[in-house]
């Protein structure tokens, strides 16, 4: 991605809420959409003579992301205070790690469009670091005033920060569907980030092609969708070239992206000023993670993504985008595989489950039709018992509540496909007597007036002739006309 | 040991959320000073600050994941706050 | 039973009458508080009295003793809590304006330990604001007296806690140390202190000053007293996370003349007064006498120690402070147009100047191209400090100084000589910052008739054999036989 000469180099750091019971310093409930304040305790409020207790299972669900980016994880970790006034922070300051994560030198694979539309690259996004911090709560800004809704303080976060390896607003974009395909897969949490459940805070800074100076740095705060991630990007960098061209210096400042308007702005709030003096927090002492438990945590985590994507192209002959599509959600992928056990034809189960299933199947729900009827339904349509236009139609059948086995309802209900070649002739032979127009059409190179002569098959035998049958035997008959 | 420093007043002021009027500065500057004058020389000091191993505790052994029925409610919490409004507690309009 | 009679006696005599139903809580607590009443105008030792509170517990434990219940030691027993402790629904202050009507929701870990007891709270005590300070003159209200002598300090920071116990306002008191605090001003009004070593004592209720330099301990008119309360409020809370999981096991049978004590040298250099040296040195002559061997040895950084803990402490105190916004709870200034204002003018308004001196330098000591030498650096003296002790310790039980270089000063001594107030501190501060238990005893009157503080340090969870120590020097003091 290039404009009037410039690269860009962009980093992210992509906040995820961890779904764990209770908050990471507290026994509150991490529950979403609760009424104002009604989960929060004298510790996640801040009042004088508290003290943070970590929770295990935050810790956990961190480690598993970690693992899951290829990270090397810490032996041996611990939490720091970063300090500085705002009214979500009830402690004044943030409980966070500073220079010994649990998480470090990760990557992930990603697989992104270029510039030339069609075109997919893949490359590897480093991931610097992983580490656990405390959530600050919620303000709502009125005319009387800002409100403050404590629920969300102390909630356990990981905050993801990767290397300034993404060059595009394609890059990031498959950068954050990968990691948050991956975060789902490990099921530490459920990534919303239209209910903030993931942020993505955007790092970037433009240079002249070719040239390995990086310029100065503006961060995008708190964007809560891919597709704004994208267009805050391409904004800011026609914004921070065509600054530079008018020969103005680029502010090293926090910005925010306004997406009704589609543009950056600078933030006035003290919050961004620095020097949040880190030190060691002295209310809690390190933790030691031992070989045995980091290997505990990684048994836990399913096959990811990538992996499984490998191996439907290899077992299954599906295409890396068909598996692609199949195994962003865990929940597909698994029903997949359970599918394709109880088949010999996966790859057109799995047409069927992309086609007509995935549409009709809410984020994080599992396919409206079980692995045996969809398996059945690919059994019949391999075996050229039904065509597929009849496996459209049984599956739809099954959503709209038919009961039924699949093979009942196509014995009970007459849906054989219709393989008898003689029957087929027969039936040719009156489409083409009763469609004259349409033979010459096809005989003087209107190739689309074939389907003429296919529908009056198709609709004579209620569509269920062997379309490739048809189709065959329709050249053979054109073929004796000719001769 | 240290030199003596040059204390930026306003700055730390400000990191402090204190106000620091101008004749108070010099008054602040010198009781600052007078802690940091207690420094004397010190002899050579090993370089690993924090005996991490004694102090450090297990992962196995931290707190797990099960919520406690909040004995303290919202209107005990809220009832502590200068000024509320609905429920939440409230301040000045932040500018964002 | 008189009142007078009533207030002489000691936690463990009080007990044992209360156990035979001699005595009945309701008597030994209005004896309390009528003394309370008549003498606290002159001491200043309360910020707050809860004397309903008191004889309603008081009544209650008498009738559960009449109904032949098995009660501990300690229940019926009056006590006064130092005002950086949290109780449930009595205003706990720090004595600070900051807090001056707070009502924490919940009590402190002591708290709800002491209750369970039995025992019976009196009331709040004075002390510096939020615990920094040596001397008792840095509370927001008013200044503790030492009962000894009304012209004088009580020390600080729990002087309140300590003038309590020395005036017969409490039979305990429980107190704070982060930098010797306990220790100070029971050395300065004639009382028992310990603080126990980091991590015994649960901090959940404690107000945080320096978070890994505070414990809660206890103040007593003597060190059986004082063992048999730090036994109950002691022990692993899981709502603190350095409380640690070993416990104290305060039985000990140690014999005098199989005491080991160390002289650090450079803790007796110039600086004490005449007074407290002969006292030490008396009680040096007194363990030696009973066979005692006695080991002269170095703690060479010891020079860096109090810069060291006044870097640190200041620096964790700037940002456990800084929770006082006025946002939530406490005192939210009527002046302000902004959030920043509003923080501002309720920190600056709400805070003395000690408060705001500490949180400047602390803030300081952390900020960016000052945190490596200054916080960092004074880790590493920390650190250097700990193992010098750990070498110590190898071959002395026990290691004896002075608490503080002088006894009670007058009051306003040192309001223009900030160094002095902070070169009291000079041989408490090893302890804490080493995290090592200490207990101040009084052994021996300067020539003003001034209580003289003994310190004895101990190792990690030592506090049996410096109870045991402390022992013998009082059995001395009054001419008993060991």
């Amino acid at each position: 991605m290039t404009y009037k000469g410039y690269e860009l180099t962009v980093g992210l750091e992509v906040h995820v809420e961890l779904k764990t019971e209770t908050k990471i310093f507290c026994s509150c409930k991490t529950e979403f959409g609760a009424d104002p304040n009604t989960q929060c305790c004298p510790v996640c409020m801040g009042m004088p003579g508290t003290l943070p207790v970590l929770n295990k299972k935050a810790v956990e669900y961190a480690v598993k992301a970690g693992l899951a980016l290829n990270c090397n994880i810490a032996h041996i970790s611990k939490f720091d205070r970063k300090n500085y006034f705002y009214p979500d922070l009830p402690k004044a300051y943030q409980i966070s790690q500073f220079d010994m994560p649990l998480c470090e030198n990760g990557f992930i694979d990603i697989s992104y469009e270029t510039d030339k539309k069609g075109v997919f690259a893949s490359k590897k996004i480093r991931i610097t670091r992983i580490h656990l911090e405390e959530d600050a709560g919620k303000l709502i800004h009125t005319d009387e005033g800002t409100l403050i809704d404590c629920n969300r303080c102390g909630v356990p976060l990981i905050e993801i920060v990767s290397e300034p390896d993404i060059k595009s607003s394609e890059e990031a974009k498959a950068y954050l569907k990968a990691l948050r395909s991956v975060i789902l897969y490990t099921g530490i949490s459920d990534c919303k980030m239209n209910e903030g459940s993931m942020r993505c805070d955007v790092n970037l800074s433009v240079s002249r092609v070719g040239d390995n100076k990086l310029g100065a740095r503006t961060e995008i705060k708190n964007i809560n969708s891919v597709n704004f991630v994208a267009k805050a990007i391409d904004y800011e960098f026609k914004r921070q070239v065509d600054t530079i061209e008018s020969g103005e210096k680029i502010v090293t400042e926090t910005r925010r992206f306004d997406p009704d308007i589609g543009k950056t702005f600078a933030m006035r709030s003290k919050e961004t000023a620095g020097d949040y003096r880190y030190f060691p927090e002295p209310d809690l002492p390190p933790i030691l993670l031992s070989d045995d438990y980091i290997n505990s945590v990684k048994a836990e985590i399913p096959e990811l993504p990538a992996k499984r994507i490998k191996r439907y192209c290899d077992d299954f002959g599906l295409t890396d985008y068909d598996a692609g599509l199949l195994t962003e959600s865990r929940i597909i992928a698994d029903e997949f595989e359970e599918t394709a056990k109880l088949t010999k034809y996966p790859k057109i189960a799995a047409n069927l489950i992309i086609g007509e299933l995935m549409k009709l199947t809410e984020e994080g729900e599992s396919l409206p039709v079980s692995s045996e009827k969809i398996a059945s339904v690919a059994q019949m349509c391999g075996d050229e018992q039904i065509n597929s236009s009849t496996a459209k139609k049984l599956l739809k059948m099954i959503i709209d509540g038919d009961s039924r086995y699949p093979e009942e309802i196509v014995k009970c209900d007459n849906l054989q496909q219709i393989n008898d070649t003689e029957q087929i002739r027969i039936l040719i032979k009156q489409a083409v007597e009763n469609n004259p127009k349409a033979v010459n059409d096809y005989l003087r190179g209107k190739a689309n007036a074939k389907k003429i002569l296919v529908g009056y098959v198709m609709g004579k035998t209620s569509g269920l002739a062997n379309p490739k049958i048809v189709d065959t035997e329709i050249e053979n008959f054109i073929k004796t006309l000719i001769d | 040991m240290n030199q003596k420093p040059k204390i930026d007043v306003n700055h730390i002021s400000q990191l402090a959320m204190l106000n620091c009027d101008d004749d108070e500065k010099e008054k602040m500057i010198q009781g600052i000073e007078e802690i940091l004058k207690l420094e004397s020389e010190s002899d050579f000091l090993p370089d690993n600050i924090s005996d991490y191993n004694n102090s450090a505790v297990s992962v196995y052994d931290l707190r797990d994941d099960k919520p406690e029925l909040n004995k303290i409610n919202r209107e005990m919490l809220l009832s502590l706050a200068p000024d509320k409004f609905n429920n939440y507690i409230r301040v000045p309009k932040t500018v964002e | 039973m008189k009142k007078s009679e009533l207030l002489s006696l000691n936690l463990l005599e009080a007990s044992e009458l209360l156990n035979k139903k001699e005595i009945s809580s309701k008597e030994l607590t209005t004896a309390y508080l009528e003394n309370i009443e008549e003498n606290d105008c002159k001491i200043g030792a309360y910020i707050t009295v809860t004397s309903d509170l008191a004889l309603q517990t008081a009544e209650k434990i008498d009738t559960m003793r009449v109904n032949g219940e098995n009660l501990s030691p300690l229940a019926g027993i009056p006590f006064s809590v130092k005002d950086n402790i949290c109780t449930k629904g009595i205003k706990t202050t720090c004595a600070s304006e900051f807090l001056r009507d707070f009502t924490p929701v919940y009590d402190a870990h002591v708290i709800e330990r002491l209750k369970n007891f039995g025992a019976v709270m009196l009331g709040k005590t004075n002390m510096d604001e939020f615990g920094m300070g040596s001397s008792n003159e840095n509370s927001a209200f008013h200044i503790t007296k030492n009962p000894r002598d009304f012209e004088r300090v009580a020390g600080g920071s729990s002087g309140g806690s300590a003038a309590s116990v020395a005036g017969k306002e409490a039979l305990f008191s429980l107190g704070s140390d982060t930098g010797g605090s306990i220790r100070l001003p029971s050395s300065f009004c004639g009382a028992v202190g310990m603080k126990p070593t980091y991590g015994a004592v649960s901090r959940y209720g404690l107000v945080a000053f320096a978070s890994s330099f505070d414990q809660i301990g206890v103040i007593s008119r003597n060190a059986a007293d004082n063992a048999a309360i730090l036994d109950v409020i002691s022990g692993w809370d899981c709502r603190d996370s350095t409380s640690s999981k070993q416990s104290l096991n305060l039985s000990c049978d140690i014999t005098a003349e199989k005491l080991k004590i160390g002289i650090v040298r450079e803790f007796f250099a110039d600086g004490i007064d005449e007074d407290v040296l002969n006292c030490i040195q008396n009680a040096i002559e007194f363990y030696k006498k009973c066979g005692a061997s006695i080991d002269y040895v170095s703690l060479p950084s010891i020079k860096s120690a109090l810069w060291a803990y006044y870097i640190i402490s200041s620096a964790e105190a700037s940002s456990n402070l800084a929770r006082f916004d006025g946002v939530r709870y406490g005192r939210r200034d009527e002046n302000y147009s902004s959030i920043e204002e509003l923080y501002k003018n309720s920190r600056t308004n709400g805070f003395g100047e000690e408060v705001k001196r500490r949180i400047m330098t602390g803030t300081f000591a952390l900020s960016a191209g000052y945190y490596e030498n200054y916080y960092k650096k004074a880790q590493r003296i920390r650190e250097k400090i700990k193992s010098e002790f750990e070498e110590i310790f190898k071959k002395c039980d026990v290691i004896i100084s002075p608490v503080c270089p002088t006894t009670a000063f007058k009051i306003g001594e040192y309001r223009d000589n900030p160094e002095q107030m902070y070169l009291s501190d000079i041989y408490t501060v090893p302890a804490n910052l080493a995290g090592l238990p200490a207990i101040s005893v009084p052994f021996g009157t300067d020539r003003d008739n001034l209580p003289v503080g003994i310190q004895l340090i101990g190792r990690p969870f030592g506090e049996a054999v410096l109870y045991k120590s402390a022992s013998f020097l009082e059995k001395e003091a009054c001419g008993d036989d060991i």
